[in-house]
């Protein structure tokens, strides 16, 4: 079994979950449309990452802010985590969306 | 087992390769991963360029309606978002999307031009906003709204309780 790439996962996860939600647009990370977009680390589980294994696509679930277009956000994501993790590609779940004024209820 | 072929790939994310950074804005499919909108990010947009439109009272059918009223008054019972969405279906694909509406019109307006403004508007947000291309947007008038009862919503409750 290959122990070191878990371990190499799920702090490379915690990497792209901390410059993703550094985004001014994205509000929260999300756990994709059935809730299975997640990593699972020691004691916790974090939402709205997966890093695939070998050719398998890095997945990424985020509730984004209506202040731009989608399709603008999503591409500099896409580029800064496929950028982080070797050039993988990056399959971007949009969740949710908050409007401009609408202010996020707090996230479960 | 065939694990071992997948540990390479991993080992080699701090080095970006050059092939792969340079942004193709068109060919974002497949090769660079895949985007998915979920229909609740649909149904907002939707619902918004819907309600901009002047002439638009309201949206949602009668049930719809009468549920988010007695929602929006449950403290913390999802009063900014649901109210959104309510009247709004959509069927979201990979590249599509199509929009139902169902709408309550304002007394006075010309309701095949307002349903012309509400699809235009409606789709020029959603294609923006979503990047998806919008086939259709079907647009159900279920009630008008009289300016004469205007202040108190409960007239129509009235109304039925008349013949005692």
């Amino acid at each position: 079994m290959t122990v070191p790439t878990t371990t190499e996962a799920s702090s490379l996860a915690e990497q792209v979950a901390a410059v993703v939600t550094s985004h001014p647009s994205v509000v929260r990370l999300h756990g994709g449309v059935f809730g299975d977009v997640a990593t699972y680390l020691p004691g916790r589980k974090l939402t709205g990452v997966r890093i695939g294994m070998g050719d398998e696509p890095v997945e990424l679930g985020v509730v984004l802010r209506l202040d731009r277009p989608i399709p603008e956000v999503v591409r500099e994501l896409r580029r800064e985590v496929s950028s982080m993790c070797g050039g993988a590609p990056v399959d971007i779940t949009v969740g949710d969306a908050v409007l401009p004024g609408e202010t996020e209820r707090a996230a479960p | 087992m065939t694990e071992s072929t997948a540990t390479p790939t991993t080992s080699t994310k701090t080095t970006p390769s050059a092939t792969v950074s340079s942004p193709a804005r068109l060919a974002d499919e497949s090769s660079q991963g895949r985007t998915t909108i979920a229909a609740s990010v649909v149904q907002k947009i939707a619902g918004i360029a819907a309600r901009e439109i002047s002439g638009v009272h309201a949206m949602g059918g009668g049930v719809s309606r009468a549920f988010g009223a007695i929602r929006e008054r449950i403290p913390g019972g999802g009063a900014g978002g649901a109210a959104n969405i309510a009247g709004v279906q959509v069927e979201v694909g990979e590249k599509q999307a199509a929009v139902d509406l169902d709408i309550v019109v304002e007394y006075g307006a010309s309701i095949v031009e307002l349903a012309r403004a509400v699809r235009r508007n409606v789709i020029t947000a959603v294609e923006r906003m979503t990047g998806l291309e919008v086939i259709e947007v079907n647009i159900a008038v279920n009630d008008i709204h009289l300016p004469d009862i205007d202040g108190d919503e409960e007239i129509p409750t009235v109304q039925t309780a008349r013949v005692e």
